[in-house]
């Protein structure tokens, strides 16, 4: 499945293909965590997820023609959009490693 | 012991007064905010001599605090009607703090036709004639004033914009390179100095004997603290992404969020977004050999500022931000980054809030009288500002009276003041702040962040309504203490992260004045400050009326979450529940 990929900030030249917007082939079921790997990002890199512009985490799982943005910590800046959305990542992050 | 300066226009007087009593304790907003409530009757024109114009710096002002240069201006708003305070940065207030300046207080009126400027040093303040200013734009005004009293002064002016008593009026103040690139641009409070007869503010701190301190070395310690949060944080810290790549980094961001309001508030994501981005924008400063890092404003370590310039390498603008780029950008539709430079440039030479102006023409444009995407047609509307035209008087009074005049309903204004660059329907929290706070739609009102919002329990999704109420009531208050203290609001980013950052904002007033006051106490100061402000919007005739969006945000979804404002009036009616 294809899905559309925005970088924010310095991500764009971190990736393994530079460049600001990408499209990537996906194995259906794919989670963000495959698009990380698939640019060669670190999760340390990437504070704030949105998918179809609605707060995400690593283990959101993609639809085909989806649209992901990854920001940086140093982009994660609007309080009342990134303090919500970082929120729901930290609790996710939280949940993952209990289990 | 702190001084506030008297001008009396009417009289061309001058007097200099100990700030004392009920004034004693009070900077920035607060000291802004008090003075109005205290001494502007409600009922009164915000044109006539009754009206008064108080400048103030914080109280944090001319110490070595990182990122205490901000300016309050306050009045009562041409614009809303109501109380108006309107922040900006430049090299004034450190210099104004340096002189030992609380404020000054512009009251009464020149007579007809007459202008002055008022020259402060550390001598005393005295009015000079400006008639040989009369109709010059900022930055011929600047260089003149310059070439006159010396670079380094610290100059807070007003364009013909505000000479012709235009509500999107802005009062420019000189940046660290002596630009007229910072704007005190919302509420129209350049049209109050032009009322008054008031050209410019010229404040030279040569000789100035500085701050004093109750304990220096603590001042020093808690600086220290304050200076390395804000060096820690990925937002703020050199390098980080302010600094890189400006406010503007907010365009990729609040797009993708779907609250990037687009064509005069009818989409929520711009597809030329990416040509107006930080991103973009950064490569083509670096391309060009602009400025991508640069200090705005006295003291500023976050350094978010930024040199424009053209391709030839000409100088265009500076502080080129966020909130310009979108309601020139976006909101008309404009995808050609030059071409909103020169809307910036000529907003900062006119005197007109670029907030104001872009909401106005964007509803120009959606009346049908240029369309939208119409770079050049948006340059040309500018020009019929400047040059006063019936056109230009209709846009420059605002998105409101425009809206009236071209018969249009789909009006985005709360108070009367254009709303900035986030939709409230998707982005609910900061809706509640633009209807319910007493300046006006205004994005500095509740955008910054206290430590509380952290314990405020859950998940505040910007999407849904739940929640929204107690973060933008927190976030109010606590801008309040950042405003007084004449503190960035992009300190907040920092020291909502990093908790030595925030207890250095009390400790540091401590050591300054010796007020034994903890944070606690200071927000309940601040609370004090927004109950004034909200006593004198009721005496000058608001209700709960004013406190609502437009209906169009009630009833039209907004592209693509198909979402309302759909935060219940009851709630709104409880912002304020303190």
């Amino acid at each position: 499945m294809q899905v559309t990929v925005l970088l924010g900030g310095p991500l764009r030249h971190e990736a393994r293909t530079a460049g600001q917007e990408h499209e990537l082939s996906l194995p259906r079921g794919s989670l963000v965590e495959n698009v990380l790997s698939a640019l060669g990002l670190s999760p340390e890199r990437v504070k704030l997820i949105l998918v179809n512009g609605r707060g995400a985490t690593l283990d959101t799982i993609l639809d085909a023609g989806d649209r992901v943005a990854l920001f940086p910590p140093e982009l994660s800046f609007n309080t009342f959009v990134s303090l919500s959305f970082r929120r729901e990542v930290v609790e996710a992050r939280k949940r993952r490693e209990k289990t | 012991m702190r001084k506030l300066i008297r001008v009396d226009m009417a009289k061309g007087k001058v007097r200099s007064d100990d700030l004392v009593g009920d004034y004693g304790h009070l900077g920035g907003r607060g000291l802004t905010s008090t003075i109005v409530s205290r001494e502007v009757p409600p009922l009164c024109h915000p044109l006539g001599p009754q009206n008064k114009l108080a400048v103030a710096a914080g109280l944090l002002a001319g110490t070595t605090c990182a990122n205490s240069g901000r300016l309050s201006i306050g009045g009562k708003s041409p614009l809303t009607g109501g109380i108006k305070e309107s922040n900006v940065g430049g090299n004034a207030a450190n210099k104004l703090g340096r002189l030992g300046i609380a404020g000054i207080v512009v009251e009464n009126q020149a007579s007809q036709g007459k202008l002055f400027y008022l020259l402060v040093t550390k001598d005393g303040a005295q009015l000079l004639s400006a008639d040989a200013y009369k109709g010059l734009k900022n930055y011929d005004l600047a260089a003149s004033l310059q070439e006159k009293h010396g670079g380094k002064v610290g100059i807070i002016s007003i364009g013909p914009a505000g000479e012709m008593r235009m509500s999107a009026a802005s009062v420019a103040v000189t940046d660290t390179n002596g630009r007229p690139a910072r704007h005190a641009g919302r509420g129209g409070m350049g049209a109050v100095m032009g009322s008054k007869g008031l050209k410019a503010i010229v404040v030279d701190d040569t000789d100035a004997s500085g701050v004093t301190y109750h304990s220096k070395e603590a001042f020093k310690e808690a600086a220290a603290a304050f200076r390395d949060a804000l060096r820690e944080h990925p937002v703020t810290k050199p390098g980080g992404g302010l600094a890189v790549y400006g406010t503007n980094v907010l365009v990729n961001l609040i797009n993708e969020a779907g609250g990037f309001p687009t064509r005069n508030f009818t989409d929520g994501r711009f597809e030329g977004a990416q040509k107006i981005s930080g991103e973009t924008m950064h490569d083509v400063i670096k391309a060009r050999g602009g400025t991508t890092t640069h200090s705005g404003c006295l003291t500023c370590i976050i350094q978010c500022s930024n040199i424009y310039v053209d391709k030839n390498k000409n100088y265009v603008t500076s502080g080129f931000e966020y909130e310009t780029i979108w309601a020139n950008g976006a909101n008309c539709g404009v995808d050609d980054l030059d071409s909103i430079a020169q809307v910036d440039r000529l907003c900062d030479d006119y005197g007109l809030d670029t907030i104001e102006t872009g909401c106005a023409i964007a509803v120009a444009m959606h009346a049908g009288v240029k369309k939208f995407g119409d770079a050049a047609g948006a340059i040309e509307l500018l020009h019929e500002i400047g040059k006063g035209t019936p056109l230009g008087r209709i846009l420059g009074n605002g998105a409101a009276v425009t809206g009236q005049a071209f018969g249009i309903s789909h009006v985005p204004v709360v108070k009367r003041q254009g709303l900035p660059a986030y939709d409230p329907r998707a982005i609910k929290g900061i809706g509640v702040t633009y209807a319910t706070s007493p300046m006006g739609a205004d994005h500095t009102a509740g955008y910054a962040v206290a430590t509380n919002i952290l314990r405020v329990g859950g998940f505040v999704d910007p999407l849904k309504p739940e929640g929204q109420v107690d973060l933008s009531r927190n976030l109010q208050i606590a801008t309040v203490i950042l405003d007084s203290a004449g503190l960035c609001v992009f300190v907040a980013f920092a020291i909502l992260d990093i908790a030595k950052g925030l207890e250095a904002i009390p400790t540091m007033m401590t050591a300054r004045y010796g007020w034994n006051l903890s944070l606690n106490d200071w927000l309940e100061w601040a609370k004090e400050v927004l109950r004034k402000e909200r006593a004198f919007n009721r005496a000058a005739g608001f209700t709960p009326a004013d406190d609502r969006l437009p209906e169009f945000f009630l009833n039209e979804p907004l592209p693509p979450h198909k979402v309302v404002f759909d935060v219940p009036e009851k709630e709104l009616d409880e912002v304020f529940n303190f």
